[in-house]
């Protein structure tokens, strides 16, 4: 259907998380990237400056990340498959624009690559942008449809699932991803069907004379209309809540110790287990790949039946409380986590978590 | 349903029974003669603007441009955050509504994305030379091929008149209580001059909606623009200085008065960037057909056969279909020459014909004689200082060259011929100038080689004297 780049259909390569992330871009029949440089995510750009134009697509370096999102409006607005990326400052700009996309009801895929915050912070992996990300960032009452990738291959995956999510709810989606998984290498297979691309006769193409004009706006001067607008917007992110939570689970069967975590920290969460079923306790962990819509129902579940939730977090603990909302005071939930692009290891986090059960036997 | 709704509802119904029992008004049509509609572009609904303010007609300005262009259904609008911000309540075509300052970022992802549809901006001066600078500087540095049209009234309207970027010095407004103080707030930008520096700007120009020549100005500026952008050449920007009668506490008559008083000594009107000749040539060449042909007439001696000859080289050159006639029998006598040039991508017909695409009349006689043979639609182009009594066809273009006073100044009487040549290939670029100069190398004697260097000087002038008279023709309407 759309031009499939031969030469990497079904094949595995080994790459960056920001690479691999872009030739999906292309795969994927991205039409239009518009982005600005910011370590540690400049690779995209650069890649789709190089591929883009050989395939007759559009890449252009906007002068702002806040020129940048509007120039997805436009392209979004106009029908077309459109991506942006950045990293934590420029993500703050395009606020403004993605608040504006929402509400205008605009599919787009939007890529956060998570440095160190507040202010200009420092350019290693974070995970300071969960609120921005889940609850909102810009103003006013709306949602984005976040994936968590925690490998290369599904910085690729989540391009192709990004574009689908958005198209099919006219919602934009980002994918919240950090420094380290884009700067990393590691294996990737593109294997992918036919890229799916959806009628959008809402578009500002020109006007035929046999419709009515099109308009993309999120003005609703009368606060009826605008209420009446919210409350779309609103039962559009439950039917989301409804048909797309997903998340992965390691060893959660007869769990009593479980790990929440996303993206970095739950490769991290990972080993943990791991050594902690060594040594004969039984951990598990449960990651949440989309942070919203956050999966509170499996978590709850979940805290049926287990002792204690850690959460582990690279900021100072943000999804923690979505975990705390979930659980409803049913399990302890408890948080650890690494600031300013500081890591936490296996161990770190494995002794977090021993300390923490040998409190609770003694008290 | 609102209490005011359901009286406007009663009213209504009111008024319909009693249009109803009234005796049926007669057709209007039938007794008068209809001579002013609004555009079908232009939504059948009242505006929210106030009394007297220049958004309503601008808007309606852009919508006859769509209209009379056809381009409806290739037209994408962006409207800005400013009074503006309902356009597409008014506008019936595709719009986007940006947020504020950002038109021309979000022009930008639709233009890339759609390069065939006519794409365009309205901003107001808060959203595009204050919050929106960078965007208008970087979309017009890129040579964006949008049309901005940038609304300059002075004053924030919308949040009800603050002092804005193009404030004057000494104005009052809500935030500037006692006057605009340049030590604190700096001067007023002239973002028309500004952005013309900048090699993406095709087409700059300001104008005054304030009275009618400046409402024709205006919209001409406005078809100019539209136009430019088939060619891909650039950004076009024309600011139009509007009023704010509401927020400069005045009646729209003084309102009006205020912008020749005031407004426009520091924002004086006219063009401040214009297309290149070469640029425009290349509009006409889209509108030229295969098939040109012309008759060139006037006295003996003017070059009228050597003019025919040397276009018909140039297409030979060009490997283009050819034919030159020269006219022979009684209409010799009389001192008259004329010859028919024909050329064409196609095999020629017949070589003699009796009605042209254009015409190339040097003198009086042949004016008289074939004035009435141009083709509706086609070109008239005089020698202008022979000739005095004009055509007044309307369906045919009409330009006058006085070549004879700028052949002396060439010092030259000979390149007469070369001048109106130069003239014609800028409406009809039927060959390229460098085929001519081949030609001319060709058909003139080799003692006449020496003459080349100011031939082709003459061919020049004739350029940039029609290429001055369009621009002209497009000030006055
Ligand atoms: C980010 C942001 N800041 C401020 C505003 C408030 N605001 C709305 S319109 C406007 C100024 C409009 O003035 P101008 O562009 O000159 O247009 P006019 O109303 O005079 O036509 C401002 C400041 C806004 N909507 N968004």
């Amino acid at each position: 259907m759309e031009n499939i780049n031969p030469d990497n259909k079904g094949v595995t390569k080994l790459m960056k998380g920001n690479e691999a992330l872009a030739e999906a871009a292309i795969l994927a029949g991205c039409d239009a990237y518009f982005g600005y440089p910011i370590t540690p995510q400049s690779e995209v750009l650069e890649y789709l400056s190089r591929e883009m134009p050989q395939r007759g697509r559009v890449v252009l370096q906007a002068e702002s990340e806040v020129a940048a999102i509007n120039m997805i409006y436009g392209g979004a607005g106009a029908g077309f498959r459109v991506m942006t990326s950045s990293s934590s400052p420029g993500i703050s700009l395009m606020q403004e624009g993605i608040s504006y996309i929402a509400s205008a009801e605009l599919p787009c895929l939007i890529v956060n690559v998570n440095r160190a915050g507040p202010g200009l912070g420092a350019i290693q992996p974070a995970q300071g942008d969960y609120f921005q990300a889940v609850k909102g960032g810009g103003h006013g009452d709306y949602k984005l449809i976040v994936l968590a990738p925690n490998s290369v291959q599904e910085m690729a995956d989540f391009v192709f699932l990004g574009f689908e999510l958005a198209d099919k709810y006219r919602n934009p989606v980002m994918i919240l991803s950090d420094g380290a998984i884009g700067q990393m290498m590691e294996k990737v297979t593109f294997n992918y069907g036919k890229v799916k691309k959806i009628e959008k006769p809402w578009a500002t193409v020109g006007k035929p004379k046999d419709r009515e004009r099109n308009i993309i706006t999120s003005l609703y001067i009368k606060p009826e209309r605008m209420e009446e607008h919210n409350r779309k917007l609103g039962d559009k992110y439950k039917e989301v809540e409804l048909n797309e939570v997903r998340f992965e689970e390691i060893q959660t069967e007869g769990a009593e110790y479980l790990f929440v975590a996303f993206g970095l920290s739950a490769r991290i969460c990972h080993k943990a287990v791991n050594l902690a079923r060594e040594k004969g306790i039984k951990a598990g962990l449960i990651r949440p790949i989309t942070l919203f819509p956050f999966p509170s129902k499996r978590i709850d579940e979940l805290a049926e039946k287990s002792k204690l939730f850690l959460t582990v977090e690279l900021n100072m603990g943000q999804m923690v409380e979505d975990v705390k909302l979930a659980v409803s005071g049913k399990t302890p939930v408890e948080f650890y986590g690494r600031q300013g692009g500081m890591v936490p290891t296996p161990e770190e986090v494995f002794n977090k978590l021993e300390n923490l059960i040998s409190i609770s036997h003694v008290s | 349903m609102s209490a005011e709704d359901t009286i406007s509802e009663i009213q209504t119904e009111e008024l319909q029974t009693e249009l109803l029992s009234e005796e049926k008004p007669r057709c209007i049509e039938e007794d008068y003669e209809l001579i002013y509609k609004k555009p079908h572009t232009l939504l059948d609904v009242s505006m929210h603007y106030c009394p007297g303010c220049a958004h309503s007609l601008v808007h309606k300005l852009i919508m006859e441009v769509v209209e009379e262009m056809d381009i409806q259904d290739k037209t994408v609008g962006v409207a800005p955050v400013g009074c503006a911000v309902f356009a597409y309540d008014y506008m019936d075509i595709d719009m986007q509504e940006a947020a504020h300052g950002r038109a021309t970022a979000v022009a930008t992802g639709i233009k890339r994305l759609m390069p065939d549809k006519y794409v365009f901006t309205y901003q107001g001066d808060g959203d595009l030379a204050a919050i929106g600078i960078a965007e208008t500087i970087h979309s017009i540095n890129r040579g964006e091929n949008i049309l901005i049209v940038f609304i300059n009234n002075a004053v924030y309207g919308m949040t009800s008149g603050q002092m804005a970027p193009t404030t004057l010095v000494g104005m009052k407004t809500t935030t500037s209580p006692y006057g605009r103080n340049t030590d604190i707030c700096g001067f007023p930008i002239k973002v028309s001059e500004l952005i013309a520096s900048l090699p993406g700007a095709f087409y700059v120009t300001r104008q005054a909606v304030n009275n009618h020549t400046g409402v024709r100005k205006t919209k001409k500026a406005i078809q100019n623009a539209f136009t430019y952008q088939k060619l891909k050449k650039g950004t076009c920007f024309i600011e139009i200085i509007g009023n704010c009668p509401s927020n400069w506490k005045m009646t729209p008559i003084e309102a009006n008065k205020f912008i020749d008083d005031a407004m426009i000594k520091t924002f004086p009107l006219g063009d401040i960037k214009l297309p290149k000749g070469e640029d425009l040539k290349l509009l006409t060449q889209e509108k030229h057909k295969m098939t040109e042909e012309l008759i060139i007439a006037g006295f003996g001696g003017q070059g009228v056969l050597s003019m025919g000859m040397t276009l018909a080289y140039a297409g030979m050159i060009e490997n283009k279909e050819i034919s030159w006639m020269p006219s022979y029998g009684p209409e010799m006598r009389g001192g008259t020459a004329n010859c028919i040039a024909i050329i064409s991508d196609k095999k020629i017909s017949s070589p003699i014909i009796s009605t042209f695409d254009s015409a190339i009349i040097l003198n009086q006689p042949s004016m008289e004689k074939f004035e009435s043979k141009v083709k509706p639609g086609g070109l008239l182009l005089y020698e202008s200082t022979n000739i005095l009594k004009l055509s007044n066809r309307k369906d045919i273009e009409i330009i006058g060259i006085p070549a004879v006073e700028e052949a002396l100044k060439l010092e030259s009487s000979k390149v007469l011929n070369m001048i109106i040549l130069g003239a014609y290939l800028v409406r009809k670029p039927v060959v390229r100038t460098e085929s001519i100069m081949q030609a001319l190398t060709e058909v003139l004697p080799e003692r006449y080689h020496h003459m080349l260097d100011i031939n082709r000087r003459a061919l020049e002038k004739g350029a940039e004297l029609v290429e001055k008279k369009m621009i002209e023709a497009s000030e006055v309407f």
